[in-house]
Protein backbone atom coordinates (compact mmCIF):
# COMPACT_ATOMS: atom_id res chain seq x y z
CA UNK A 1 0.00 0.00 0.00
CA UNK A 2 1.34 3.50 -1.13
CA UNK A 3 3.12 4.78 2.12
CA UNK A 4 1.51 2.31 4.74
CA UNK A 5 4.27 -0.69 3.30
CA UNK A 6 3.83 -4.07 2.15
CA UNK A 7 2.13 -6.92 4.32
CA UNK A 8 3.25 -10.14 3.45
CA UNK A 9 1.23 -13.46 4.28
CA UNK A 10 1.10 -17.14 2.90
CA UNK A 11 -1.13 -19.84 2.64
CA UNK A 12 -0.82 -23.01 4.59
CA UNK A 13 -2.84 -26.08 4.16
CA UNK A 14 -3.68 -26.67 7.85
CA UNK A 15 -3.96 -30.82 8.85
CA UNK A 16 -6.87 -30.78 11.08
CA UNK A 17 -9.94 -31.23 8.93
CA UNK A 18 -13.28 -29.60 9.65
CA UNK A 19 -14.82 -32.22 12.53
CA UNK A 20 -17.62 -33.57 10.69
CA UNK A 21 -19.23 -34.77 13.71
CA UNK A 22 -21.15 -31.43 14.66
CA UNK A 23 -22.22 -28.05 12.81
CA UNK A 24 -22.33 -27.54 8.92
CA UNK A 25 -20.27 -28.68 6.23
CA UNK A 26 -18.35 -26.93 3.86
CA UNK A 27 -20.34 -26.18 0.83
CA UNK A 28 -19.25 -25.25 -2.90
CA UNK A 29 -22.86 -23.80 -4.36
CA UNK A 30 -22.93 -21.09 -6.64
CA UNK A 31 -22.73 -18.59 -4.21
CA UNK A 32 -20.20 -19.19 -2.72
CA UNK A 33 -17.95 -19.87 -5.94
CA UNK A 34 -18.75 -16.75 -7.59
CA UNK A 35 -17.80 -15.12 -4.19
CA UNK A 36 -14.65 -16.76 -3.71
CA UNK A 37 -13.49 -16.44 -7.31
CA UNK A 38 -15.08 -12.83 -8.27
CA UNK A 39 -14.19 -11.79 -12.14
CA UNK A 40 -12.21 -14.77 -12.60
CA UNK A 41 -16.02 -17.54 -11.80
CA UNK A 42 -16.12 -19.09 -15.12
CA UNK A 43 -20.04 -18.00 -15.33
CA UNK A 44 -19.49 -14.32 -14.90
CA UNK A 45 -16.27 -14.28 -17.20
CA UNK A 46 -18.69 -16.12 -20.02
CA UNK A 47 -21.88 -13.09 -19.00
CA UNK A 48 -18.66 -10.60 -19.92
CA UNK A 49 -17.64 -12.55 -23.42
CA UNK B 1 4.72 10.09 9.26
CA UNK B 2 6.19 8.02 11.90
CA UNK B 3 5.85 3.84 11.72
CA UNK B 4 5.25 1.93 14.81
CA UNK B 5 5.25 -2.00 14.70
CA UNK B 6 4.77 -4.36 17.31
CA UNK B 7 7.49 -7.24 17.09
CA UNK B 8 9.00 -9.82 19.66
CA UNK B 9 12.26 -8.61 20.87
CA UNK B 10 14.71 -11.09 22.71
CA UNK B 11 11.42 -12.71 23.67
CA UNK B 12 9.37 -10.23 25.03
CA UNK B 13 6.56 -8.08 22.85
CA UNK B 14 8.15 -4.84 22.04
CA UNK B 15 7.04 -1.49 20.32
CA UNK B 16 9.73 -0.38 17.90
CA UNK B 17 9.74 2.53 15.17
CA UNK B 18 11.12 1.66 11.62
CA UNK B 19 14.06 3.72 10.76
CA UNK B 20 14.70 2.64 6.99
CA UNK B 21 15.57 -1.12 7.75
CA UNK B 22 15.99 -1.10 11.35
CA UNK B 23 13.43 -1.40 13.70
CA UNK B 24 14.46 0.80 16.59
CA UNK B 25 12.97 -0.05 20.43
CA UNK B 26 12.66 3.11 23.00
CA UNK B 27 15.84 1.34 24.77
CA UNK B 28 17.69 1.34 21.57
CA UNK B 29 17.75 -2.01 21.14
CA UNK B 30 18.04 -2.62 17.05
CA UNK B 31 16.57 -5.61 14.59
CA UNK B 32 16.80 -5.56 11.09
CA UNK B 33 13.19 -5.29 9.52
CA UNK B 34 13.94 -8.36 7.45
CA UNK B 35 14.98 -10.42 10.46
CA UNK B 36 12.40 -9.43 13.21
CA UNK B 37 8.98 -11.56 13.92
CA UNK B 38 6.06 -9.03 13.65
CA UNK B 39 2.92 -8.87 16.22
CA UNK B 40 -0.22 -7.52 14.86
CA UNK B 41 0.90 -3.20 15.47
CA UNK B 42 -2.45 -2.56 17.19
CA UNK B 43 -4.31 -5.36 19.27
CA UNK B 44 -7.71 -3.80 18.49
CA UNK B 45 -11.03 -4.66 20.87
CA UNK B 46 -12.94 -4.97 17.62
CA UNK B 47 -12.41 -5.35 14.17
CA UNK B 48 -15.22 -3.94 11.69
CA UNK B 49 -15.10 -4.36 7.88
CA UNK B 50 -17.29 -2.67 5.20
CA UNK B 51 -19.04 -4.67 2.35
CA UNK B 52 -18.88 -2.92 -1.03
CA UNK B 53 -17.26 0.97 -1.57
CA UNK B 54 -14.98 0.64 -4.57
CA UNK B 55 -16.69 0.89 -7.95
CA UNK B 56 -14.12 -1.52 -9.51
CA UNK B 57 -15.73 -4.26 -7.07
CA UNK B 58 -19.08 -2.94 -8.20
CA UNK B 59 -18.22 -3.61 -11.36
CA UNK B 60 -16.78 -6.37 -10.63
CA UNK B 61 -19.50 -8.33 -9.36
CA UNK B 62 -21.97 -6.68 -11.94
CA UNK B 63 -23.86 -5.26 -9.05
CA UNK B 64 -25.11 -1.86 -7.36
CA UNK B 65 -23.88 -0.22 -4.27
CA UNK B 66 -26.29 0.15 -1.62
CA UNK B 67 -27.55 3.49 -0.33
CA UNK B 68 -25.43 3.13 2.76
CA UNK B 69 -22.61 1.60 3.37
CA UNK B 70 -22.97 -2.17 5.08
CA UNK B 71 -20.85 -4.13 7.32
CA UNK B 72 -19.58 -7.21 9.05
CA UNK B 73 -17.63 -7.91 12.04
CA UNK B 74 -14.59 -9.72 12.50
CA UNK B 75 -13.75 -11.10 16.45
CA UNK B 76 -10.47 -10.23 17.12
CA UNK B 77 -9.31 -14.09 17.42
CA UNK B 78 -8.73 -13.59 13.32
CA UNK B 79 -5.66 -11.36 13.91
CA UNK B 80 -2.87 -12.49 12.14
CA UNK B 81 0.77 -10.33 11.67
CA UNK B 82 3.15 -9.54 8.72
CA UNK B 83 5.03 -12.80 7.56
CA UNK B 84 2.04 -15.06 9.09
CA UNK B 85 0.41 -18.13 8.12
CA UNK B 86 -2.76 -17.79 6.88
CA UNK B 87 -4.47 -21.65 7.67
CA UNK B 88 -6.44 -23.23 5.39
CA UNK B 89 -7.86 -26.06 6.66
CA UNK B 90 -8.63 -29.43 5.61
CA UNK B 91 -11.53 -30.22 3.67
CA UNK B 92 -11.73 -26.32 2.84
CA UNK B 93 -10.82 -25.37 -0.35
CA UNK B 94 -12.34 -21.82 -1.46
CA UNK B 95 -9.75 -19.47 0.93
CA UNK B 96 -9.37 -15.99 -0.84
CA UNK B 97 -7.86 -12.91 0.13
CA UNK B 98 -8.98 -8.92 -0.22
CA UNK B 99 -6.34 -6.08 0.36
CA UNK B 100 -7.57 -3.60 2.53
CA UNK B 101 -6.75 -0.82 4.53
CA UNK B 102 -7.13 -0.37 7.99
CA UNK B 103 -7.67 2.61 10.08
CA UNK B 104 -6.94 2.82 13.89
CA UNK B 105 -8.81 4.99 15.89
CA UNK B 106 -6.59 6.35 18.22
CA UNK B 107 -9.10 8.09 21.31
CA UNK B 108 -13.09 6.99 22.35
CA UNK B 109 -15.41 7.72 19.41
CA UNK B 110 -18.91 8.06 19.30
CA UNK B 111 -21.76 10.21 17.58
CA UNK B 112 -19.43 12.17 15.79
CA UNK B 113 -19.60 14.08 12.26
CA UNK B 114 -17.56 12.84 9.32
CA UNK B 115 -15.39 16.35 9.57
CA UNK B 116 -14.49 15.48 13.32
CA UNK B 117 -13.82 11.51 12.86
CA UNK B 118 -10.31 12.28 11.52
CA UNK B 119 -9.16 13.88 14.57
CA UNK B 120 -10.14 10.17 16.34
CA UNK B 121 -8.19 8.36 14.34
CA UNK B 122 -4.37 7.72 15.17
CA UNK B 123 -3.23 6.20 11.66
CA UNK B 124 -3.57 3.25 9.41
CA UNK B 125 -2.28 0.30 8.32
CA UNK B 126 -2.71 -2.49 5.49
CA UNK B 127 -4.78 -5.47 5.93
CA UNK B 128 -5.90 -8.30 4.19
CA UNK B 129 -9.26 -9.44 4.49
CA UNK B 130 -8.96 -13.45 3.87
CA UNK B 131 -12.69 -15.36 3.42
CA UNK B 132 -13.25 -18.94 3.98
CA UNK B 133 -15.95 -19.25 1.65
CA UNK B 134 -16.56 -22.97 2.23
CA UNK B 135 -19.25 -21.89 5.11
CA UNK B 136 -20.78 -18.74 2.57
CA UNK B 137 -23.70 -20.44 2.27
CA UNK B 138 -24.65 -21.85 6.14
CA UNK B 139 -23.44 -18.66 7.69
CA UNK B 140 -26.41 -17.25 6.11
CA UNK B 141 -25.16 -13.72 5.66
CA UNK B 142 -23.17 -13.28 8.76
CA UNK B 143 -19.82 -14.14 7.54
CA UNK B 144 -18.95 -15.35 11.15
CA UNK B 145 -16.61 -18.23 9.70
CA UNK B 146 -16.24 -16.72 6.51
CA UNK B 147 -14.32 -13.86 7.45
CA UNK B 148 -13.56 -14.59 11.14
CA UNK B 149 -11.94 -17.80 11.66
CA UNK B 150 -8.72 -18.15 12.93
CA UNK B 151 -5.43 -16.43 11.13
CA UNK B 152 -8.00 -14.80 8.64
CA UNK B 153 -6.94 -11.04 9.39
CA UNK B 154 -3.65 -10.39 8.80
CA UNK B 155 -2.55 -6.51 9.69
CA UNK B 156 0.95 -4.62 9.45
CA UNK B 157 3.40 -3.89 9.20
CA UNK B 158 3.11 -1.19 11.20
CA UNK B 159 0.93 1.59 12.27
CA UNK B 160 1.72 4.85 10.32
CA UNK B 161 0.10 7.97 11.17
CA UNK B 162 0.16 11.45 9.77
CA UNK B 163 -0.55 9.59 6.66
CA UNK B 164 -3.66 10.78 3.67
CA UNK B 165 -5.85 9.08 2.30
CA UNK B 166 -6.26 10.52 -0.88
CA UNK B 167 -5.00 9.39 -3.99
CA UNK B 168 -3.42 6.15 -2.89
CA UNK B 169 -2.72 2.91 -4.47
CA UNK B 170 -3.20 -0.51 -3.42
CA UNK B 171 -1.77 -3.40 -5.38
CA UNK B 172 -2.35 -7.08 -4.18
CA UNK B 173 0.35 -9.63 -4.97
CA UNK B 174 -0.22 -13.20 -5.54
CA UNK B 175 3.03 -15.06 -5.78
CA UNK B 176 4.54 -11.87 -7.09
CA UNK B 177 1.87 -11.21 -10.23
CA UNK B 178 -0.24 -8.18 -9.36
CA UNK B 179 -3.90 -9.14 -8.94
CA UNK B 180 -5.15 -6.10 -7.80
CA UNK B 181 -4.86 -2.58 -8.13
CA UNK B 182 -7.02 0.57 -7.11
CA UNK B 183 -6.44 3.93 -5.76
CA UNK B 184 -8.38 4.98 -2.88
CA UNK B 185 -10.24 7.98 -4.85
CA UNK B 186 -12.11 4.87 -6.07
CA UNK B 187 -13.82 4.90 -2.69
CA UNK B 188 -17.59 5.97 -2.62
CA UNK B 189 -17.59 6.38 1.48
CA UNK B 190 -14.27 7.80 2.89
CA UNK B 191 -12.45 7.12 5.74
CA UNK B 192 -13.75 9.95 7.93
CA UNK B 193 -17.32 9.08 6.44
CA UNK B 194 -17.46 5.60 7.52
CA UNK B 195 -15.82 5.90 10.85
CA UNK B 196 -18.27 8.64 11.72
CA UNK B 197 -21.71 6.14 10.27
CA UNK B 198 -20.27 3.39 12.40
CA UNK B 199 -20.00 5.51 15.74
CA UNK B 200 -23.62 6.30 15.50
CA UNK B 201 -24.70 3.58 17.55
CA UNK B 202 -20.87 1.51 17.71
CA UNK B 203 -18.40 3.21 20.44
CA UNK B 204 -15.15 2.99 18.81
CA UNK B 205 -11.95 2.59 21.85
CA UNK B 206 -8.51 2.97 21.71
CA UNK B 207 -6.13 0.24 22.43
CA UNK B 208 -4.48 -0.55 25.92
CA UNK B 209 -1.73 1.37 25.94
CA UNK B 210 1.76 -0.21 26.03
CA UNK B 211 5.53 0.67 26.15
CA UNK B 212 5.66 3.48 23.77
CA UNK B 213 8.37 3.64 20.46
CA UNK B 214 11.31 6.50 20.18
CA UNK B 215 9.11 9.55 18.89
CA UNK B 216 5.95 8.53 20.03
CA UNK B 217 7.18 8.50 24.18
CA UNK B 218 4.45 11.27 24.80
CA UNK B 219 1.31 9.14 23.12
CA UNK B 220 -0.72 7.91 25.81
CA UNK B 221 -1.66 4.91 23.66
CA UNK B 222 -1.24 3.20 20.91
CA UNK B 223 -4.64 2.77 18.87
CA UNK B 224 -6.81 0.24 19.62
CA UNK B 225 -10.14 -0.46 17.62
CA UNK B 226 -9.09 -1.10 14.11
CA UNK B 227 -11.76 -0.83 11.44
CA UNK B 228 -11.52 -1.71 7.99
CA UNK B 229 -12.20 -0.12 4.51
CA UNK B 230 -12.78 -3.15 2.26
CA UNK B 231 -11.56 -3.11 -1.19
CA UNK B 232 -12.64 -5.16 -3.86
CA UNK B 233 -12.53 -9.33 -3.92
CA UNK B 234 -10.23 -11.29 -6.32
CA UNK B 235 -10.24 -14.99 -6.96
CA UNK B 236 -7.84 -16.94 -4.53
Amino acid sequence: MEGLGRLTNHVVSGPVPIREDCGAQPTESDEVLSTAMGGDWPKRVRARA
Amino acid sequence: MTETRRVLLDGAVCAVVRHGEDLVAADGRTVGEADAVHLPPVVPTKIIAVHLNYLSRVQEFGTRLPAAPTYFHKPTTSLNAHRGAVVRPERCRWLNYEGEIAIVIGRTCRNVSPAEAGGYIAGYTVANDFGLHDFRDTDAGSMLRVKGSDTLCPLGPGLVDDWDFRGRTLRTLVNGEVRQEASTDEMEWDMHYLVADIARTITLLPVTSYSPAPRRTHAPSIPATSWRSRWRAWAG
